[in-house]
């Protein structure tokens, strides 16, 4: 989609998702330095500035990993320019170290840190509050409920953050960040517009920039007392105040759960309520709160995953002596992402109130239904190279062997057949716990460990496991699955992609310098060259580095389809087809489906997209080109 | 006034795209909207849905269980799993080209016949169901890649949907390339065309 209607100078009304919000609130607040990782569902912040940078005069990078774009950004606002990072939840843990250390430090230039939470896990490996970090680092965050807050929220962090120099936690969840709704832009500053690049200028205050123990206790105290100050003075702008004021039931809601307590209260036509929106969850603005208090008897917090909000407000009531009841976890789930159903029940429950519709019989009807429709998991596209290096791989180590993966698209050679997935953890642990069980395992003659991890998190994470490894003379196979882009998170470049980088790397070089055993560099589209270099990486010792090279299908498929190219097509030459199964059984492509009637595969001409490797893989030569 | 969509395919069938149109066009209409996406790992090839929603009092992209008001299902099988969303008497539009994924290629699974789907969704939840085959009218208008705009045709001919011909021409206009919106434009009007033939069974 196209990228220039977050860049019109004039206010109007637009479609946009919240993560596109987020981009038009900064560009509106003036930004001038942008740095990031992507990762869902935060990508389309950096997708966007990547593409608008040039015109609006931005500086934005995509830095190899979240702590080096936290970095990066702190770099440029203590420079006096206006940064903006943004990240996943697990992203965050990566920048952990750089917030825990600099969050005492201030900032100079407006710095907001986008942080997009998953609750549910839609594609991520686990389930984690930002609120909490926030808390943790004693850093003020923001939490935005529509898209309209989410450009508006983003533009006032900004502000905030140059006014107090305290860095801004901006939190979303993946149901804000990718909810389309109708928001009003507002105007775009001159500098923007004029598309002129702001230069920043570094001034040394060796006192506030150096964490030496010395200064980060001094620090840390004053910190604090900005963090407060903001809350006292800022506070009573981030609860929004609404219902009924004669009610003696209030609910406390922040973030997309307002949306459902808004609609759920409709729907079961509940009015004597006082309802209070939290745009600021941490530090909670207490003034207003107290209000609250004082006028209600009973109070049920709704938010998604942790108690944050219902544990402030409980020591609220605490240190106040107010005598309120405060409800929250008791009846609103704790675990995965809340939804319309959920919030209603919850507020039944608290309210003594009927439901609207009967939604245990819904679900259960809706079970029954769902079961069905086949399980469709997702899965590596047709001519997805990893599909044929993961294939080769099984081919040549025995199925003793064992695969440590990674995060990525190739995370989904877990399902079956490919099933070459036997650990994932997080960024970059393909490598380490590689290292990990070859030091801790019996060597076997034909039990290989066999890990594999992408270009992205290669140089997100890979490189220093990697040097770790060879340091500390380890014994595994390392294939990298390179195809030159960021995949699962929408294509984006990382140092080793030949398009979006000033200079491109060469993993096998890396490896080279490194030290590393064996190097050796192959062509996936030849499934017979990967298995041999992985059984002639079998006859080596050490760390053994094979990198499986060929551009990712789906962004090459897409590119042709841009420029009305056609491709080769693959058929199943039905004369020759034994009906063996091997193309879907062990080889898995999805464009290849069975004809239960003739017990013969067949292609699916509209998903083929042409790599040949059923072909090379066909025991009977039963795959040809379409002519 | 609400009305509430429920996109429903097989990650690259275009599910995030036409959801997107009918938003764009909701807001041509001058109504709120909001329309939630699933992006990420469930786009490769998994299954994938999306909600749109427009009215008033619309404060959130998640359709509430049985509030929808129309099933669109690009993908026979996944109509199935969103049939609680939908209220008495909703439309279920129904694409009849199966997408077999491999779990039922590896024969671990059972792909359900037509007559099933149909069944279930008419008997157990009481939708409407009109049913074409969205493929060979896009290769009819030109091309088997615009089925995804006989399907917002048949969308467009439901009676109650506030989105009017021109607001989804204009909104096709704006969220697909130029190359491709003639032959758009043209699979859309035949599947208003379908869209109504098969309405007049239903009702």
């Amino acid at each position: 989609m196209s990228e220039r209607i977050l860049i019109d100078p004039n206010p109007q009304k637009l479609l946009l998702l919240g993560n596109e919000a987020i981009v038009r609130g900064a560009l509106e607040a003036g930004l001038d330095f942008f740095a990031a990782y992507p990762g869902t569902p935060s990508s389309e912040i950096l997708d966007a500035m990547l593409s608008l940078a040039d015109s609006v005069g931005i500086y934005a990078e995509v830095s190899v990993n979240e702590k080096i774009a936290f970095e990066s950004c702190l770099g440029a606002s203590w420079s006096g320019l206006r940064a903006m990072t943004s990240m996943k939840h697990v992203g965050l843990n990566v920048a952990a170290d750089s917030l825990m250390s600099s969050a005492a430090m201030g900032t100079r230039g407006g710095f907001v840190s986008v942080v997009a939470d998953d609750p549910n896990m839609w594609s991520s490996q686990n389930e984690q509050d930002t609120r909490l970090f926030a808390k943790f680092a004693n850093v003020p965050l923001i939490e935005p409920s529509s898209p309209q807050e989410a450009l508006d929220l983003t533009k006032r962090a900004f502000e905030l953050s140059e006014k107090y120099g305290t860095l801004i936690i901006l939190r979303t969840t993946t149901r804000l960040s990718h909810t389309r709704g109708d928001v009003r832009t507002g105007f775009l500053p001159q500098k923007i517009i004029e598309g002129k690049r702001r230069v920043g200028e570094f001034k040394k205050d060796p006192s506030r920039f150096v964490s030496l123990p010395q200064n980060s206790r001094r620090l840390k105290v004053e910190h604090a007392s900005v963090v407060k100050r903001l809350e006292k003075e800022e506070g009573a702008s981030f609860i929004e105040l609404e219902g009924d004021e004669e009610a003696k039931v209030g609910i406390i809601a922040s973030g997309t759960a307002y949306g459902y307590v808004k609609e759920a209260l409709e729907w079961m036509g509940l009015s004597k309520v006082r309802i209070a929106k939290v745009l600021m969850p941490y530090p909670l603005p207490r003034n207003p709160l107290k209000e609250i208090f004082s006028n209600v008897d009973r109070i049920l917090i709704v938010e998604e995953l942790e108690p944050v909000i219902e544990e402030q407000a409980k020591l609220l009531a605490f240190e106040e002596g107010m005598r309120v009841e405060i409800h929250g976890k008791d009846f609103v789930p704790r675990d995965f992402e809340l939804s319309p159903e959920k919030v209603a029940k919850a507020i039944a429950s608290f309210m003594k109130k009927d439901l609207p519709i009967d939604f245990e019989e819904l679900e259960s009807k809706g079970k029954e239904a769902s079961s069905l429709a086949p399980p469709v998991p997702p899965t590596l596209c047709p001519a997805c190279p990893h599909r044929n290096t993961f294939y080769a791989i099984r081919k040549a180590a025995s199925p003793r062997s064992i695969f440590p993966s990674d995060i990525g698209c190739y995370t989904l050679a877990f399902f079956p057949p490919l099933k070459t997935v036997d650990t994932t953890v997080d960024m970059g642990a393909s490598i380490s716990i590689a290292h990990g069980i070859s030091r801790s395992s019996k060597e076997e003659k034909g039990k290989a460990v066999v890990a594999t991890i992408g270009d992205s998190t290669f140089f997100h994470t890979g490189i220093p496991a990697l040097a770790n490894a060879i340091a500390n003379g380890s014994d595994f196979i390392l294939v990298v699955l390179d195809n030159g882009t960021t995949a699962m998170t929408g294509h984006q470049p990382n140092p080793g992609s030949t398009e979006g980088t000033k200079r491109r790397l060469s993993i096998e070089d890396i490896a080279r310098a490194m030290g590393a055993d064996y190097v050796e560099v192959v062509d996936p589209y030849d499934i017979k060259s990967v298995e041999a270099a992985v059984r002639k990486a079998m006859d080596v010792r050490g760390v053994r580095v094979i990198v499986a090279r060929r551009d990712c299908a789906l962004k090459v498929i897409s590119d042709k389809r841009r420029r009305g190219e056609s491709w080769n097509v693959y058929r199943v030459n039905e004369d020759l087809c034994t009906g063996c199964k091997v193309c879907i059984n062990a080889y898995g492509c999805p464009a290849i489906k069975w004809n239960r009637d003739k017990r013969k595969a067949y292609i699916d001409p509209e998903l083929c997209w042409g790599c040949g490797g059923c072909a090379q893989v066909c025991p009977y030569n039963a795959i040809e080109v379409m002519k | 006034m609400e009305y509430n969509i429920v996109i429903a395919g097989i990650g690259g069938q275009g599910v995030l795209t036409i959801a997107r149109i009918i938003g764009e066009a909701a807001l041509l209409e001058g109504l709120k909207v909001r329309v939630g996406e699933i992006h990420g790992l469930s786009q490769r090839f998994g299954s994938l849905f999306a909600h749109v929603r427009m009215g008033n009092s619309i404060y959130s992209g998640l359709i509430p269980l049985g509030k929808g008001d129309m099933l669109l299902s690009l993908e026979p099988a996944e109509a199935l799993r969103h049939l609680q969303y939908m209220k008495k008497g909703a439309i279920l539009i129904l694409n009849r080209r199966p997408i077999e994924p491999p779990q039922v290629s590896m024969e671990l699974f059972k792909y359900p016949s037509l007559e099933q789907i149909r069944a279930i969704s008419s008997e157990k939840f009481g939708l409407k169901v009109l049913e074409l085959d969205a493929r060979e009218i896009a290769e009819k208008a030109g091309n088997a890649i615009a089925q995804n705009s006989v399907m917002l045709g048949a969308a467009l001919s439901a009676p109650g949907i506030p989105i009017s011909t021109k607001s989804a021409i204009s909104a096709l206009e704006r969220t697909i390339s130029r190359r491709f919106v003639d032959l758009n434009i043209r699979a859309l009007e035949l599947g208003m065309q379908e869209g109504r033939k098969l309405l007049e069974k239903v009702f």
